[in-house]
């Protein structure tokens, strides 16, 4: 599979939300990496993902919110496909756990049995800093393998 | 043993969602006036064709509700579940929808105690093949103080198909380009205050958006929503954006 096609570079940015001052007590994010299949060559080709415009809305709310819970739904294949996957974005998390006091991520793969266990996940944002520090601070929570409870 | 008339009520209303042993229980004479009350709880109104004997709602043709409820306007005050349905291209069917819809406007603003509204549109169309009779008397009742349930399904290109309750206003729509799911300038702008000057159904949305208390909106990718949040900025605590749900249409 070929590179992800993020939000931002697709040529399209996300509109200002708040335009006010306001206050959120629980703010609910849910996004998507999805595969694409070409029809004409019959195979999957990319990977379209929102993770860009989910980090874009966050970084919106940052201070204007109690509680954020983003849901990942991944639409692997293979387990393999996963180091496709650009998670940069979630960088944001890091930046956004300073300022609101509970965050929770929910990453979902629909692979069964599950495929993205919390430590691998934990391992994909190694790089990040803060985003280890917010979970060993109780303030990210990490729910793999499920999704936001309706 | 006898059962007295409460316990047998109280059970009877556990069978609505179950509208066949309903109507067969309406079959005997003495439950017909106690059965009465909970078959005609949620009624169901049919546009367009419909194999109807396959259908387990049982739905009504308009025409046959309406000669029914002038027959018998008790039943006006057993409804609490109106749904409106339609089967049938929109672009076809448009012509009869607007006139079974106008001639329906009437029986519609007879309801008096509604609780719940749900229209299910032919798919993907937009709220003009609903008529403005329709329109004007489908807004009398949403204004109605019992109505806290309201659904609009499946309506294309539009911004409030979903309103879920007075207080909780769910945002969703489907975009009359489809397309490259990619290409993102293919999405059509979210702009609630454009769309809903229009219809006077909007202005009844527009006038509640300002007592919400939790949004949720698909894919708000064009704009629009700052604007929205201005409005229930007051009331709104919870916010639910969803890029997710966005990515199936296409």
């Amino acid at each position: 599979m070929g590179q992800a096609i993020p939000l931002s570079e697709s040529g399209h940015n996300l509109p200002k939300f708040f335009s006010a001052p306001f206050d959120i007590q629980h703010l609910t994010i849910r996004t998507a990496v999805l595969p694409m299949y070409n029809k004409e060559i019959q195979t999957w080709t990319d990977w379209t993902t929102w993770l860009p415009a989910a980090a874009e809305a966050i970084s919106q709310c940052i201070s204007l919110t109690q509680h954020l819970t983003l849901s990942i739904n991944i639409g692997l294949r293979t387990y393999s496909d996963l180091a496709e996957i650009d998670f940069s974005p979630l960088a944001i998390l890091g930046s956004a756990s300073l300022s609101i006091p509970h965050i929770d991520l929910y990453v979902h793969t629909g692979i069964l049995p599950s495929a993205l266990t919390r430590a691998e996940l934990i391992s994909l944002l190694e790089d990040y800093e803060d985003i280890i520090r917010s979970i060993n601070e109780g303030v990210l929570v990490i729910h793999s393998e499920k999704r936001i409870p309706e | 043993m006898r059962v007295s008339l409460e316990i047998l009520d109280l059970i009877l209303g556990f069978l609505i969602p179950h509208r066949e042993t309903l109507i067969a229980c309406s079959k005997d004479q003495v439950l017909f006036p106690i059965v009465k009350r909970h078959l005609y709880y949620h009624v169901i109104v049919h546009f367009g064709s419909n194999n109807r004997r396959a259908d387990t709602n049982y739905p009504f043709k308009p025409d046959r509700l309406s000669k029914l409820l002038s027959e018998d306007p008790r039943i006006l005050n057993y409804v609490k579940i109106l749904q409106v349905q339609f089967k049938g291209d929109p672009l076809l069917c448009m012509r009869t929808f607007k006139l079974e819809l106008d001639k329906f406007a009437k029986t519609l603003v007879k309801f008096p105690v509604l609780e719940c509204i749900i229209i299910t549109s032919p798919g993907d169309s937009d709220w003009c093949f609903l008529s403005e009779a329709f329109q004007d008397a489908l807004e009398n009742r949403l204004s109605l103080p019992t109505v806290m349930e309201i659904h609009f399904l499946h309506f294309a290109d539009e911004i409030l198909p979903d309103l879920n309750c007075k207080n909780n206003l769910a945002l969703s729509g489907y975009f009359s380009t489809p397309g490259q799911f990619r290409s993102l300038q293919q999405f059509l702008p979210l702009d609630p205050f454009y769309r809903l000057k229009p219809y006077p159904l909007h202005r009844w949305a527009k006038s509640h958006i300002k007592e919400l208390r939790s949004l949720r909106c698909v894919a708000p990718v064009g704009g629009g929503l700052a604007e929205l949040l201005e409005v229930c900025s007051g009331t709104l605590n919870e916010l639910d954006i969803d890029f997710e749900n966005a990515s199936r249409k296409f």
